[in-house]
Parts: C-alpha cells; structure tokens; sequence
C-alpha cells in the first residue's frame, strides 16, 4: 500500500498551517463612529516586524507611516487619503512600550505591552465625518510602512558585478520597506456601530 | 538612645549643608525641540526658573507642562555644571524615544578599534554621558564614526542597553564589518567504540546577505557510515528568504558488524562514494517558525556485487519552530523533516522518510547574566522516525552513538541501521554534572522492538572550574561523559568526549 499521497497531504496540511500562523494573516478591518470620527479598528493586525521589534528593543525608535484611503468602491480611485505617523519606542528599563501619533495631531501613550501599542496606534487612526456623504457606501484602505531609518554605510564603491549583486541585497536588508495594507467594506456612516 | 541623638544631629547637619549648598539655576536649556513649539506662557516659566535655587519638584512640574504641551514627546529634566561654582544648567530633554528620561551611564565602542577614533569625536561621545539619552546626537556622532572609518569597510550600528546602575543607560556602537570571515572546528566529539568525528568550517560573508562556505569532515557520529570529504556551498539571503546551493563529495567507510550484516551480493547497499548536490531554500515565516524546502540529488558508487552507480533525487522538506515563555524559563523547540525520494522525481530509489523531534527546557534561573549553562534544568527531548521504502544507508536510523544512548554501540544494535526509530531521554543539569536517562528503540517492520536504556553522566568542564570566556566554552564543548547500558549483564560503559544531549 502506498501511504505517500497521504504524507503528502500531511506535510502540505503543516505548510499550510505553518504560513496561516504568520503575523498578518486573517486581518480584518472595522469602522466605528465616535462624535464626527470615523475610528478604525483591526484587532488582528500586527504590523510591527521582527525587524522592527529589533530595532526597539536596541532603544531606538521606529516611526510607521499610515496612509487612509477612502473610496467609493473596493477598487476604484481613492477620493479622500490621509496620512498618520505613529512612533514607538521601548523602554529597556521597564520593557514596555511607548506609541506617540506625531501628525496630524499628537497623542501618546505609554507603558504598553506591543499589542496594545499596536491597536492603539491603529485606533488613533481617525476619518472626520465631514469627508464622507452620510448615505454612499465606501470602502476602507489602510496602507502602513516602517519608514526608513538613517542608515550609516561604508562608502565603498560598488565596481564589480558581484558588489553590484551585493549592493542589491544589502540595499533591500538595509532599507527595509516593511509595507501592508488592509481593507475593509462596503461601510456607511448611517449604519456604523456608534461609541 | 545617644545614637539616635547622634544620627538625628548628623541628619540636620547634612540637610543644612545641602541647603546651603542648593546650586542656583544659570541657564535653562531646550535639547531636542526648538523653544518656539512650546507656548508663550510655558517659555516665560522656563526663563523664571533662571536665578532660581534648582528644585527637583519644579523641574519635574515643567516638564510635565512640557509633556502636556507636546503630548506625543517625552520631557526630562536633567542639570549640569554651570559657568560658576554652585551654579547648574537646567536641560530639558524632549525626545519621542521613551528611553530619553534615562541618564547616559557610559557610551562604548564594540568590534570597533578605539585607537582609531580620533580624540575630538571620543570627547564628543564621552559627553553625553550624565546626560539623558538624545536620539539626534547619538545619531549625528555614529556618522561621525562611519566617516572616520570610511576606508576600513565597517558599517556602524547604535544601541541602547541597560546600564549597571538603575535608570541608567549604556550607548553602544557596534561595528560590523562588510566582509566577514570565520574559521571554526564543530561538531567534534570522541566516543570509544566509534572514535574521532569532526568538522573544520571556513566561511567568508559580506554584508551578511551573501557568502560561500566549505567543509571538511570526518564523521563516524551521525549516520552509520564512517564519512570523509568535503562539501562546499554557496548562500544568498533577503529578507525572509535565505537560498542556498551545496555540493559535497564524501567517502564512506563501514563498521566490519555493518559489512559482515550487508553481505557482498547484489543486495549490498553499501557504497564507497557519495556525491549530492543541495538547492533548497530556507523561508522565515516569522521569528520562531522556519519552512526549508530543497532538492537533493545524490550519486553513489556501490561496492557491490561489482563497482557501479545509482543516483537518489528526493525533495526535501522541513519545518521547525522555537518558542519561549515569556520568563525564559521554558523553550520549546522541534521540528519535522519529510524526505521523499522516487516516482516521478525519478532515481533509483524509492522510499519516504519522516522524523519528527522535539524538545523542551526548564530553567528556573535563565536570566543573561548567568553564564549559559551554569544554572540548574531540566531537559527532554523526543524523537520518532518512518521510512516506508527502501532508502539508501544514509538516510536509515540509529541510536548509539555520543548523542543518542549513550552506553550503546549502534553497531551492535542495529548494524545496517533501521526504517523505525522512537527515541527520548530526561535530563537534569546543574552546574557541575549532568546526568541523562535515555531510552529508544530502532526497528525494521519484521523485527521485534527491542526498548534499550542508558544512563549518562556528563561533566561540563568549563563551568565546574568556574572559567570564563572562551576558556569555559571550549572546555564545556571537550567536556567527558560516561554512558551505561541498563542491561541484565555487560553493562559496561562507554566514554565520550563532546557532542551529548
């Protein structure tokens, strides 16, 4: 009897599982009405990278840039984007966390563990009402990125092929573009769930 | 009593000679911010604090207006020494970085000569200590470094770590250098039925995303053959996804159990020469899970009834986790591997190869500053391996060896090795012994299972002569162990030098 087709099976049932448990998967994103706010609300989501997580842990920050897309159908042209930072840094003393919302606006918050610093930076992502029509349905669309941080470099010029390879590879390791995006819809402002 | 009148004196006569003392405030300054983001009201605050006696209280209350004003920022009040004696600088650090409220212990170079760093920027450095942690200036003197270093091929990092007094910090500049070499000796051990085994590793990297390595080995420990040779490889890494291509060439050498139980019929599955080559990739899907998935091509010269070839292609897959407490106190870790060889791959072999391993391990005290292996645990480990197929010798199971049940011969168990394995040992380690109770059993489907055990005893040497350094690191990887067979007779032990649980 020939049991491959079954260890197969098994070991494709362990990848698949393997790639459900990496961070990201089955986010979801909600709206909620707060006074003439739209609040966004992703319990799910957690953005902050291993990457990232390093570099707090050494005691400096990390900014991640938020870009709200509103539109009127999931793929049609945003008609209304704003754009919010939130900064975290990690206390090595007390290993908490500190997320701070610098624009628009400037909110903070410390002593948090990185989840809720996660979902707080994500709830101080805000829509005014007044950028929505009250009956249309929209859709939602939260695009977030880890933004550069200044990298020092050795100067060297990169002359032969294989530093030009290299170049490539160690840019990307560098740079870290640690991008996302989530959406959510169809919402309308009459149905939303209110505070 | 008298005391109490001395000590109540010596009190009073402290607090009025620091009242005394009580350094006025010569000069308020903004690090971090320009002035002109706070409000009117709190700038006057700010400049009547000047000629006023320095007030901790008051220092903390404006810099709690600071806060307010600037919610998404941090403010620390810190002094420093003013022009005239008893005079300070009242300095305000304004930082998004929650760290910026701690003192500046010391700041140190890593992997960086200091010889090499000129007087002027080490002056700099040297100054923010006693001060609080300021992001810009850290940053502006680590370009400082990298522009100094500029021909020497070294890329800087910048961390903060934990200071040795409370609230306190240490900045830390880590250099790395773009191309990387190593040279190392592992995975050697000394067992007395199976002898020497061991690996010399050469190694070079840039950047650390790209590199070559080569081996060269000599192995009686891992599979049931003695092998010898080379393997050399090629490895490029981004992000998530590290490739890697290997190829090594290796020359095996048999037990006489292991050829006396082969036989020299056409059946043998020995062979003298093993050539493989190795793509595969290796996936992070996050921090604690990896999935490698490969190819391994291998060509081997049997022995047999005459000599000829026959080539394996099997696809390689493996998954493997790590997790821990959140104390450190308990990991866990394992993996699973899936081989399968045949079919529409094609070869001459055709089989399916599962091994599953996992392990946990407790420490009560597993805090960094211990020296790894110092503290008292408690180890196990499990694991449990199917071949269904007739695979090569090199992928067949044993037990008996440094690593596993120790106290018995694998070529006395099992001289050609099994398509069954369950293996698992305890172990409880302290600083100076650790002792380990094994158990496992390796069989074909027609066999009995035949459950042996083994207690071992293992000295890390290292550790139980209080050494530091690589000292203790290489002395713990020479460290003796002995291992018994519990059996009705002829338990005699066997020693080793190495490897272990």
């Amino acid at each position: 009897m020939n049991r491959r087709p079954l260890v197969f099976r098994f070991f494709v049932v362990l990848v698949v599982l393997a790639i459900c448990v990496r961070s990201g998967y089955g986010q979801t994103l909600k709206a909620r009405l707060d006074g003439d706010q739209v609040h966004l609300d992703s319990p799910d989501l957690h953005f902050i990278s291993a990457d990232a997580r390093q570099v707090l842990h050494d005691g400096v920050t990390v900014t991640y840039s938020f870009r709200i897309s509103i539109s009127a159908s999931k793929y049609s042209v945003p008609a209304v984007s704003i754009t919010y930072h939130c900064v975290f840094s990690y206390d090595i003393w007390e290993e908490r966390y500190k997320v701070s919302r610098s624009e628009p606006g400037a909110r903070s918050a410390s002593h948090l563990n990185e989840d809720a610093a996660q979902k707080l930076c994500v709830e101080s992502l805000t829509i005014p009402t007044a950028s929505l029509t009250p009956d249309s349905a929209f859709w939602i669309s939260l695009e977030y990125r880890m933004e550069d941080r200044q990298v020092s470099s050795s100067g060297e010029d990169q002359r032969t092929w294989l530093g030009a390879v290299v170049e490539i590879f160690s840019q990307r390791k560098e740079k870290p573009q640690l991008t996302g995006m989530l959406q959510g819809g169809p919402f309308r402002l009459s149905e939303l769930r209110r505070r | 009593m008298p005391k109490r009148v001395i000590l109540l004196i010596g009190f009073l006569a402290i607090a009025a000679a620091l009242y005394a003392q009580q350094a006025t405030i010569e000069k308020v300054e903004l690090s971090g911010i320009v002035e002109d983001r706070l409000s009117a009201n709190l700038r006057d605050a700010l400049r009547r604090l000047e000629g006023q006696p320095y007030d901790s209280q008051s220092a903390d209350q404006i810099a709690q207006r600071i806060q307010s004003e600037l919610p998404d920022y941090v403010a620390t009040p810190t002094t420093a020494p003013g022009a005239q004696p008893n005079r300070v600088r009242l300095i305000y650090s304004v930082a998004h970085n929650i760290n910026s409220r701690y003192l500046v212990e010391a700041v140190e170079l890593r992997a960086i000569d200091r010889s090499k760093v000129s007087g002027a920027l080490w002056e700099e450095m040297q100054k923010m200590v006693g001060h609080p942690v300021n992001d810009a200036v850290a940053d502006r003197l680590k370009d400082r470094l990298v522009m100094e270093f500029k021909k020497s091929d070294l890329h800087v990092t910048r961390s903060v770590i934990r200071g040795d007094q409370p609230q306190h910090v240490k900045i830390i500049y880590q250099g790395h250098s773009t191309n990387s070499f190593s040279f190392s000796f592992g995975s050697g051990s000394y067992h007395s039925k199976q002898k020497f085994s061991g690996k010399l590793t050469l190694g070079y990297s840039r950047f650390d995303v790209i590199g070559v390595a080569a081996d060269l080995m000599n192995n009686s420990n891992e599979l049931m053959e003695r092998y010898a040779g080379y393997r050399g490889g090629i490895w490029a890494e981004q992000k998530r996804v590290r490739f890697s291509v290997n190829y090594s060439s290796l020359r095996a050498q048999w037990s006489p159990a292991t050829q006396q139980a082969a036989g020299n019929g056409a059946s043998s599955p020995l062979y003298r020469l093993r050539d493989t080559i190795e793509p595969s990739a290796k996936i992070t899907i996050s921090p604690a899970v990896h999935l490698t998935l490969g190819v391994a091509a291998t060509q081997l010269q049997m022995q047999s009834p005459t000599l000829h070839f026959i080539s394996t292609l099997r696809a390689i897959g493996n998954i493997e986790y790590r997790h821990s407490s959140k104390s450190q106190k308990n990991v866990f870790d394992g993996n699973y591997e899936l081989h399968v060889a045949g079919h529409t791959l094609g070869g001459d072999a055709v089989y399916t190869r599962n091994l599953l391993n996992q392990n946990y391990k407790f420490s009560p005290n597993p805090a960094s500053k211990v020296p790894l292996g110092a503290t008292n645990g408690l180890a196990v480990s499990f694991e449990l391996g199917r071949i269904s197929g007739n695979a090569p010798m090199f992928d067949r199971f044993s037990l008996g060896n440094v690593d596993t049940l120790l106290g018995w011969n694998k070529y006395d168990i099992s001289p050609l090795g099994a398509s069954r394995m369950a293996y698992g040992s305890v172990g409880y380690l302290t600083k100076y012994l650790s002792v380990w109770f094994e158990t496992g059993s390796v069989w074909d489907p027609d066999q009995p299972r035949v459950l042996r055990k083994s207690v071992s005893l293992r000295v890390p040497l290292g550790t139980a002569l209080h050494l530091n350094g690589p000292a203790r690191i290489v002395l713990d990887v020479v460290s003796p162990s002995m291992g018994i067979p519990i059996r009705g007779s002829h338990a005699n032990p066997m020693f080793a030098i190495g490897g272990g649980n």
